[in-house]
């Protein structure tokens, strides 16, 4: 891998998608995205921020449908969720059917304009 | 720790700008002089007399300012050329009240030039990605945030729009405005919609221009014999960036928030005294969460002060009086700096229609990428 190539962002498993971030050791902050260069919080570096990941779960805040983009295809969702772990993400959404707001939502790996893209569908309810 | 208010008084002697407006094929050089040449004849003096210089911009590339300045005749004097992304043009003006107030020098240029053309994102070249930052463009960050915000406070999509309504109206009497045109809020919110309910006209035009203020001490007023009851004082300049552990993913409000206390706190004003406020109202739903983070209302009561009139010109804060960046339109680099020009105008009194009346004091809002946030608050002389 190139030196300056940015970090995987995320990955499918067996269990669901899982997102890849850093754990500082020094403060125990989870610094997402994922990279070298330094905690966001204290600043600690080198082998003080070693590989975390997330679970791609969490509940939708805010959703909208986005009607302009130079290259990927229209109309798609982008959605505003709140991870299980605090996080707040921005990612694509999935699925038939209205936005949920407050519901629960999980990560799926999906093919989607020319590639692979982490998308949040909503969870099945049993 | 110094502010402005511990340092020699500093005070805006004089604006101008190139309108601002879509592409043309004009040169930054073009918008950029006629801006200088304007503000130097409303400040009374020459060109000689400017003795140092920042230009704010944020795409046209290394050493364009001096490049620029030069054909106003070469007078050796020191340039510096200021990049902060959206506040690029707020940024060199804070750098020129600095110098001047610091004793550096007595008159200073800020100006804020920029054409349309790529921007080269430096966050881009950092290697560091997120989920899908191709897909949450500024555009749909906000209406992600507009979503989050009609759920939270009730208001309607209509209302939200009713501040796009209220800034083209104000910016159809402004000269220099890129989209001088007043719109009913049924053309505002009719198709392109182009993310959530943000339509095409609840979106800053990014075009081209240039604006440009001169900053003087007092005894650069005294020395060029400038009119002191035009001269418009700056009362303080407040600058913030990423604030720590803001999970937000709406940062420009918390931001907006922090940066106003600490102006406010500096310049010894309060939000009751201020009568022109110029607002980073790059998409309609900014301006209602920064009047609230600004304590111009309680947070959720933006929107229906706004239908009340609150934020008119005549209101209890005129709100983007020049049309704001929806209307007067945000070509990045000038941005700032026109905020500053419209501020002065009516400090001055000198805004005709578009007049506050009885305005003594204005606060100027910029927030930019990074996130970055600029406040400056100025107080009329008359």
């Amino acid at each position: 891998m190139p030196e300056d190539a940015p970090a995987r962002t995320w990955s499918a498993t067996p269990n669901g998608a899982v997102i890849h971030a850093r754990h500082c050791a020094r403060c125990g902050t989870i610094v997402f995205p994922p990279q070298e260069y330094g905690c966001t919080t204290c600043g600690a570096h080198g082998d003080a921020l070693t590989a975390a990941d997330i679970a791609a779960n969490g509940t939708l805040v805010a959703a909208v449908v986005v009607h302009n983009h130079a290259t990927f295809p229209v109309p798609f969702t982008m959605a505003e969720l709140k991870l299980d772990s605090g996080h707040v993400i921005r990612a694509l959404l999935t699925g038939a059917g209205e936005p949920r707001h407050a519901a629960r939502y999980r990560g799926i790996g999906l093919e989607i304009g020319g590639g692979q893209r982490l998308a949040f569908q909503l969870e099945a309810t049993e | 720790m110094k502010t402005l208010k511990d340092m020699r008084p500093v005070y805006v002697t004089g604006i101008g700008a190139h309108p601002y407006q879509y592409r043309s094929g004009a040169s930054y050089a073009q918008l950029g002089l006629r801006a200088v040449r304007e503000a130097l004849v409303d400040s009374s003096i020459n060109w000689p007399d400017v003795e140092t210089a920042y230009v704010g911009n944020a795409l046209v590339g290394m050493a364009a300012g001096a490049a620029m300045l030069r054909y106003l005749g070469v007078t050796g004097i020191p340039f510096a050329q200021v990049e902060n992304a959206s506040a690029s043009g707020s940024t060199a003006f804070r750098q020129a009240c600095m110098e001047v107030a610091a004793g550096y020098t007595d008159v200073a240029l800020a100006m804020g030039v920029d054409t349309v053309d790529t921007w080269r994102l430096g966050p881009a070249k950092a290697a560091v990605r997120g989920l899908a930052d191709d897909l949450n463009a500024p555009f749909t960050s906000f209406a992600l945030i507009t979503d989050k915000y009609m759920r939270e406070t009730g208001a309607t999509a209509e209302q939200v729009a009713l501040v796009s309504v209220k800034n083209h109206k104000n910016g159809s009497h402004n000269p220099y405005a890129q989209r001088p045109r007043a719109y009913t809020l049924e053309e505002v919110l009719a198709p392109p919609v182009i993310s959530g309910v943000l339509t095409k006209l609840q979106c800053t035009p990014v075009g081209e221009g240039a604006a440009a203020v001169i900053v003087m001490s007092e005894e650069g007023i005294e020395r060029h014999g400038f009119d002191r009851k035009r001269a418009v004082k700056v009362l303080t300049s407040a600058s913030k960036s990423e604030l720590p552990a803001s999970e937000e993913k709406n940062p420009d409000v918390a931001l907006t928030r922090v940066t106003t206390e600490l102006a406010y706190q500096q310049a010894g004003v309060g939000p009751k005294d201020i009568d022109i406020l110029e607002v980073h109202d790059a998409f309609s739903i900014e301006e209602l969460l920064y009047v609230e983070a600004m304590g111009f209302c309680e947070k959720g009561q933006a929107a229906s002060e706004l239908e009340a009139g609150a934020y008119d010109i005549g209101g209890k804060v005129a709100v983007s009086a020049s049309g704001g960046l929806l209307s007067m339109g945000h070509p990045l680099g000038p941005t700032g700096v026109g905020q500053v020009m419209e501020t002065v105008r009516q400090l001055r009194g000198e805004a005709g229609v578009r007049q506050q009346p009885n305005a003594q004091v204005g606060l100027t809002h910029m927030v930019g990428i990074g996130p970055v946030c600029l406040v400056h608050v100025l107080q009329s002389m008359r």
